[in-house]
C-alpha cells in the first residue's frame, strides 16, 4: 500500500518533455512517432515526432471531417493509421431525438404545448441549449464512421479511405495490418456493436462480420433488457483467436474468430451491479505473468458516487476463456493525488494496450498515471507514478490515456489539454521488462 | 455528467454510501460473521480509501456483500444516515 503526501507528484517517474496541444483521448506511439486523438473539433489527429523525446515536434496535423465530428480515437499498423469520426457532443445531440415523444408527453399531461423551459427540463438540458438542440436535431448525422491512411511518411500522412457506418459513428477499436475491428453504431442495432472489416485493399476495406450482444439486433426482432445504450460495446481488442471485448455495463465478453466471419461468444463476466463504474477495456497478456494467464480490466469512472469505489482496475484468471474469474483488483485511494476532489474526474479511464512485462501503466483522470506490479496477481502493488502538472486554467490532470515505447519512454496524454513524456528516475526505479 | 462520454443512460441511481460510523461497524460485523476467510485490515483501508492498494477478489466480494447487508440492516433500524439520495 501506498500513501501518498499531499505534495509528492511523482515517484520512480521524472519528467522528459512537455508539449501543449489540446486534449485527447487516445495515443499511440510507433517507431518514434506518438499518434494523438483529440477530443474536440477544430483538432482531430496529430502526428508527433518523438525520437527525440526531449524534443517533441508535432509534423502532422488532421482536422476532422467537419466541427460535427471529433476523431479521438487513433491507431496505427505499419504504414497504415486509421482514425475515428464520431459525432462530437454524441450525447447531448441524442437527447433531440426524444424531442417529439417529450412534446407528447407534456402536451397530454398539461393539456396545452409545453413551453420551451418545460421542454429543456423534461429532456435534461439548459433552456439555453435547445436551440443548439433543435439544429442538430434537424440537421442529423450522416458522417460517422473511420477513415484509413497511409503513414508511410507520417509527416505526410495520405487519406485512402473513408468508411461511413451508422449511427453516431465509431468510438474506440483495434486494428492490425490485415483487419480493423471497429466499436461502431450501425442502422438496425441499439449501442455499439463490433464490426470487422479486411483491410487487404485498404483503399477499399470490407465489411466481414459483425458481433453483437443478444437485444442489440432490434431489426432483427430483438429487444434490449437494459435501458437505452447502457448496454454497448466500448471496444474489442484482439489477441490470438479471440476479441476481448468491453461492454460498459454488460462487463466483460470473450469473443472467438478463429473464423472471422463467424464471431461467436465463448464466455462473459459481468459485475454491474453492484460495482458502479462501466467496462472500458479487458484486454488479455499475451504471455503469463507469475505462471498465470491473464487478462486486465479497467473500468472508466464518470460521476462518482460517494462511499462506493473510484473506478479501478481488475486482475483476472484468463485460463478459461469461457470462465473469466477475478483474482485481485487495484485502486488509488485520493490520498494518492494532491488534485483529488480539486476538480474533474478522480477514479481509472485506462492502461497501455500491450503487456510491458509485469507492469501496468494507468491513467487515473486526477491521480496521474500509475504504474502497477502485477508479478503476484494476488497482490498488486504500486511501484511508480506521476502526476502532470495541469496548465492554467486548469486544477487537475485529467490523464486520460497513456502509451510505453521500447526505449521505456511514457506517453501521457490529458483529456483536457497537454501531452507528457517521462521515464523512469533510474533504470531501477521502475522495473520493466520490454 | 461529462456529456461528451457518458450517455444519460449510464446514470443509474446506485445507493451512495456516507460512510458513517455506524455502517461501518455494522458492515464489519457482517462481515466477521459471514463463513470463510475474513477481510485484512489492509483491504479494508484500500476499500474505504485510506490507501491505495490492491484488494483479493474474495475479499472485495465480502466487503461488497457486507455493505448491502449493512445498508439493509441500517435501514430496517430506522438509521438513514449512511445514505445520501
Amino acid at each position: 500500500m501506498t500513501a501518498v503526501p499531499k505534495t509528492e507528484t511523482a515517484r520512480g517517474l521524472r519528467p522528459v518533455a512537455r508539449l501543449d496541444i489540446m486534449g485527447g483521448g487516445q495515443v499511440v506511439v510507433q517507431d518514434g512517432y506518438a499518434f494523438v486523438g483529440h477530443m474536440s473539433p477544430p483538432e482531430g489527429t496529430s502526428i508527433i515526432d518523438v525520437r527525440d523525446p526531449w524534443n517533441p515536434v508535432v509534423v502532422a496535423r488532421i482536422p476532422p471531417p467537419s466541427r460535427f465530428s471529433h476523431t479521438h480515437k487513433v491507431r496505427v499498423a505499419g504504414h497504415l493509421m486509421i482514425t475515428n469520426v464520431e459525432r462530437h457532443r454524441r450525447h447531448f445531440y441524442r437527447k433531440g431525438e426524444g424531442l417529439p415523444a417529450a412534446g407528447e408527453v407534456l402536451s397530454a399531461r398539461f393539456g396545452r404545448p409545453p413551453t420551451e423551459a418545460e421542454l429543456a427540463a423534461e429532456i435534461g438540458v439548459a433552456e439555453a441549449d435547445m436551440a443548439d438542440l433543435r439544429e442538430g436535431a434537424a440537421r442529423g448525422y450522416d458522417e460517422g464512421g473511420f477513415r484509413v491512411w497511409n503513414i508511410a511518411d507520417p509527416a505526410n500522412p495520405r487519406l485512402l479511405s473513408t468508411v461511413r457506418t451508422g449511427g453516431i459513428g465509431v468510438h474506440r477499436f483495434d486494428m492490425d495490418r490485415d483487419f480493423a475491428y471497429i466499436s461502431t453504431e450501425m442502422e438496425g442495432y441499439v449501442g455499439n456493436i463490433l464490426v470487422t472489416y479486411d483491410l487487404a485493399d485498404p483503399a477499399a476495406p470490407r465489411e466481414v462480420s459483425r458481433w453483437w450482444m443478444p437485444g442489440q439486433h432490434v431489426a432483427g426482432g430483438e429487444t434490449p433488457s437494459w435501458k437505452g445504450q447502457r448496454h454497448r460495446l466500448h471496444h474489442a481488442l484482439r489477441q490470438g483467436d479471440r476479441m476481448w471485448a468491453a461492454c460498459w455495463y454488460a462487463g466483460a465478453y470473450v469473443i472467438d474468430i478463429s473464423d472471422i466471419t463467424r464471431p461467436t461468444t465463448i464466455g462473459s463476466f459481468n459485475y454491474h451491479p453492484p460495482f458502479p463504474e462501466p467496462t472500458h477495456t479487458l484486454m488479455r497478456l499475451p504471455e503469463p505473468v507469475g505462471g498465470r494467464e491473464i487478462a486486465l480490466i479497467v473500468d472508466e469512472e464518470h460521476d462518482h458516487v460517494p462511499g462506493q469505489p473510484h473506478g479501478f482496475i481488475w486482475i483476472m484468471d484468463a485460463s478459461d476463456p469461457a470462465n473469466l474469474t477475478p483474482i485481485s483488483t487495484f485502486h488509488v485511494s485520493e490520498r494518492g493525488s494532491p488534485y483529488a476532489g480539486a476538480g474533474g474526474r478522480f477514479g481509472a479511464h485506462q492502461f497501455q494496450e500491450k503487456q510491458v512485462g509485469s507492469l501496468v501503466y494507468a491513467t487515473w483522470f486526477a491521480g496521474g498515471v500509475r504504474v502497477i506490479d502485477i508479478a503476484d496477481p494476488e497482490h498488486p502493488v504500486e511501484v511508480g507514478f506521476y502526476l502532470p502538472e495541469p496548465y492554467p486554467g486548469h486544477v487537475a490532470p485529467q490523464s486520460n490515456d497513456v502509451d510505453v515505447d521500447e526505449r521505456g519512454f511514457v506517453y501521457i496524454l490529458d483529456r483536457d489539454r497537454g501531452f507528457e513524456i517521462v521515464t523512469a528516475t533510474t533504470p531501477a526505479a521502475v522495473e520493466r521488462d520490454v | 455528467m461529462c456529456e461528451s462520454c457518458a450517455s444519460p443512460d449510464d446514470d443509474e441511481a446506485l445507493p451512495s454510501f456516507s460512510i458513517t460510523p455506524a455502517l461501518v461497524g455494522v458492515m464489519r460485523d457482517i462481515e466477521a460473521d459471514l463463513p470463510g476467510r475474513r477481510v485484512s485490515e489492509e483491504a479494508w483501508q484500500v476499500f474505504f480509501g485510506a490507501e491505495s492498494g490492491g484488494i483479493g477478489w474474495g475479499d472485495l466480494e465480502r466487503i461488497a456483500r457486507s455493505r448491502e447487508a449493512a445498508a439493509l440492516f441500517l435501514s430496517l433500524a430506522g438509521d438513514h444516515n449512511w445514505t445520501t439520495r
